[in-house]
């Protein structure tokens, strides 16, 4: 028999990536390691997912150091490990990368898919910002992976499983002071379902007055590209879509003046539905929107929220 | 990383074919590393991993300002994965070092695998942070503002220590001609494998590319020409309304 080992920080994703593991080899065992805190009743409903052993490192508003997060689960490693999967948030990503120097093993990030292999693994995964999906194929077993999320719709079983609570050793050579709650937009830009963002085509900071009147039609939020939050502070980092910045998913985004860095795409890629306005109809930007403006912005933005606003007259 | 162009029969990209070029994330490294020099001061050092081209990586962080260069290539070692990376770092580390601080950037842009720095910081036991967007020193330790998903987290660390930046931490500066002038006299040092005692058995992949595709874009690109702005706005906000999306 093989076991999975599957990670998360966030209780929720845990389900997903559980029943993900368990479909790759039927009949598995699948054990997981959660680092947040729950109560027992959660904790137990949680194994119905398949989880045969929960081990719960419960740190109530801190995050562990990778490095006590990545001992706590080498020590609970069985032998027999087939792969340490993880989910997709920061936290996870940097303990899959210290556990992969602690066991000397393959880690590879954001996988979209996993197909086993007798000495190891093949999976896709997206690479060059987004540009390109690398098929990758994985020498080594046990080998780590985080997996992007919604790869499966999680399944409950029958029965439950055993819940130990583990206790993290104490933190040596760094402590966190503080946690500064991001300020700014009111709804999350991972949340939104509509968004307006801006790039370089905004020629000063008195035009944004214009962009928050059609968000504010469109009931939508404002996001934008690395120059007018990095460069030209116009807009806060927390409103910076990209590569490095927020990655987006809502039904409609709609770019103004954004020529469409291949940084920029990587995190507006999974929208719905894409409008771009550029003067420049060679914009790259273009070539990855369902509607595509040609014209100055200056003229077309006005005209747009005229349009919006006789649509409620009707 | 903006010259990637698949193949359109095939949608294969060829990797072999796109220029070597400086990571952005590794250059808000470098950045960051030069002003901490000019604030407290120390010696910059980098290090660079891979095919000689990375040379040329080199010459431009040495005309950026970095004080040394090393690279670490070899024959043998047809590709370098980031179980390899690290261990050359942890190795160099041990040999050159000790430094005080290890800087990288996040992800480099073509592969974004973000496990360099974790996985140098286990080799060598030190504390890591990753996704950080604020540096400050204190003596023997730093003060860092990490990006989290619920918040920024303001940590303390003890030096020696791996840090890894995100791109907003710093805008990196420009080479002037002076100084690529000078720093193109500069001497980029080789490390043999030897030298970190290790081997190209030891630093074999254990993950190899297959194959690499360009994602299917499927939009639909309707142009709507906006010479009649009014006319384009109108056209628009009934193709929304019909998409449900408005």
């Amino acid at each position: 028999m093989v076991s999975f080992v599957c990670v998360s920080d966030q209780t929720e994703l845990l389900p997903e990536v559980v029943t993900y593991s368990r479909s790759l080899v039927p009949g598995t065992r699948v054990l997981a390691v959660l680092f947040s805190s729950l109560e027992d009743e959660r904790a137990a409903e949680l194994t119905e997912y398949g989880i045969d052993t929960l081990f719960i490192a419960g740190v109530s508003s801190q995050k562990l150091s990778s490095a006590s997060a990545a001992s706590l689960i080498a020590q609970v490693l069985p032998g027999d490990t087939e792969a340490v999967v993880f989910a997709s948030t920061k936290f996870s990503k940097e303990v899959a990368a210290r556990l992969g120097g602690k066991l000397d093993a393959p880690f590879l990030t954001e996988c979209r898919s996993v197909e086993l292999t007798t000495g190891g693994a093949v999976v896709s995964r997206m690479v060059l910002s987004g540009n390109g999906i690398a098929k990758e194929e994985i020498l080594k077993k046990p080998f780590i992976v985080t997996l992007v999320r919604g790869l499966s719709e999680p399944l409950k079983l029958e029965k439950r499983g055993t819940i130990k609570r583990l206790e993290p050793s104490e933190e040596s050579g760094m402590a966190t002071l503080e946690i500064r709650q991001k300020g700014g937009s009111e709804v999350k830009l991972e949340e939104a379902q509509r968004i307006v963002a801006v790039g370089r085509g905004i020629q000063k900071k008195e035009d944004l007055a214009m962009v928050e009147r059609l968000a504010k039609l469109l009931d939508a939020s404002i996001g934008c590209t690395r120059p007018i939050a990095a460069d030209l502070g116009w807009l806060s980092d927390d409103q910076w879509i990209g590569l490095s910045g927020h990655k987006v998913k809502p039904k409609l985004y709609v770019a103004l003046g954004i020529s469409g860095q291949v940084q920029h795409i990587a995190g507006m890629r999974d929208s719905k539905v894409v409008v771009a306005v550029n003067k420049d109809q060679n914009a790259p930007i273009f070539a990855n929107s369902d509607y595509c403006i040609v014209g100055d912005l200056y003229k077309f933005v006005p005209e747009f929220i005229k349009a919006l606003e006789g649509r409620g007259a009707k | 990383m903006d010259s990637v162009r698949p193949d359109r029969s095939t949608g294969l990209i060829a990797l072999q074919n796109s220029q070597k070029k400086f990571n952005d994330f590794d250059k808000n490294a470098l950045e960051e590393a030069i002003r901490i020099r000019e604030k407290v001061g120390g010696k910059v050092t980098v290090l660079s991993v891979g095919e000689p081209t990375v040379k040329e990586v080199l010459k431009e962080a040495l005309s950026i300002g970095a004080d040394e260069a090393f690279y670490v290539s070899d024959p043998a070692v047809k590709e370098f994965d980031s179980r390899a990376v690290a261990l050359v770092v942890s190795r160099f580390y041990r040999k050159a070092g000790p430094f005080d601080l290890i800087l990288m950037g996040d992800g480099s842009v073509d592969h974004y695998s973000m496990q360099v720095g974790p996985r140098v910081a286990e080799l060598l036991g030190l504390p890591d942070v990753t996704y950080v967007r604020k540096l400050e020193m204190k003596g023997s330790s730093v003060l860092v503002e990490r990006d989290f998903e619920d918040g920024y987290y303001v940590t303390e660390v003890r030096l020696p220590a791996v840090i890894t930046v995100a791109q907003e931490i710093n805008q990196p500066r420009l080479p002037t001609l002076r100084s690529i002038l000078s720093a193109s006299k500069r001497e980029i040092k080789l490390v043999p494998l030897g030298d970190l005692t290790t081997t190209a058995a030891e630093l074999m992949p254990v993950v190899k590319i297959v194959e690499t595709h360009a994602p299917k874009v499927e939009r639909r690109k309707t142009m709507i020409d906006a010479t009649n702005a009014e006319q384009a706005a109108v056209e628009l906000v009934r193709s929304l309304q019909k998409e449900g999306v408005i």
